[in-house]
């Protein structure tokens, strides 16, 4: 999060951002410890930005049931959560299903929102809600 | 025509104008008149459209019923925060913000 990215030329030329160092991770756990996040609520979740460009997004999803059959796996129709706060590029999204283990749920995200759904292994009738997170960059 | 608004913490702005199933969102006019009853646009193309229109449909009983990105910043007012749907005339929309 502070300081420039390192890029390394792969084999075939083309650019690689190097992954993470510790000392990274360090410095973005240091900032969020010692800083505390500008809060944002609104209709759509809760937005958390650090000044060094952390920005953490939560909300809550929409009650889904898998009862549409893919092959071997059952999927709820796809919904849309429109982020409280803008990213700067596409976010890393993670979430949880309320009241099973049974379940996962796939992610689309983008700039601008995350298209998720719940799946199961079997035909499940009884909606559940999700916790939805997104953590990414904003442009301070 | 019902307009629903989502909002998000975002540095641009929202103008709009309606003149019957045309909407006008920043200046990019779209008019919705051949999207029919029972219809759903799909998000890929509203957003083709425009960035701020998330979703639109025309109920069985032919209402348009639109959904909109709202900017708004940091000490925004709960009626941006927060905003309810309208059913606007035609002219310039009162945007919240």
């Amino acid at each position: 999060m502070q300081g420039s990215p390192t890029f390394l030329t792969g084999p075939t030329g083309l650019a690689l951002l190097a992954a993470p160092t510790a000392a990274d991770a360090r410095s973005a756990i240091g900032a969020m410890a010692n800083t505390a996040p500008e809060i944002t609520t609104n209709a759509n979740g809760t937005a958390y930005r650090w000044p060094n460009g952390l920005q953490i997004c939560t909300g809550n999803g929409v009650a889904q049931a898998p009862t549409f059959q893919y092959g071997s796996l059952w999927a709820a129709l796809v919904a849309t959560w429109t982020y409280p706060a803008a990213f700067a590029t596409t976010p890393v999204a993670i979430g949880s299903i309320i009241g099973t283990t049974g379940r996962w749920i796939n992610f689309n995200p983008s700039v601008l929102l995350l298209d998720y759904a719940q799946y199961s292994f079997s035909y499940q009738s009884v909606s559940m809600t999700s916790k939805l997170l997104a953590i990414g960059t904003y442009t301070p | 025509m019902i307009i629903n608004y989502s909002p998000q913490l975002r540095s641009d702005a929202l103008t709009l104008s309606k003149d019957g199933d045309i909407l006008t969102i920043n200046g990019v006019e779209i008019d919705f008149e051949p999207l029919e009853s029972g219809t759903k646009l799909p998000s890929d193309v509203c957003q083709g459209y425009s960035p701020f229109l998330l979703e639109a449909q025309r109920t069985s009983s032919g209402e348009l019923e639109i959904t909109l990105l709202l900017p708004h910043g940091k000490n925004a007012p709960t009626a941006a925060l927060f905003p309810q749907p309208i059913t606007p005339g035609d002219g310039p929309v009162e945007v919240p913000a």
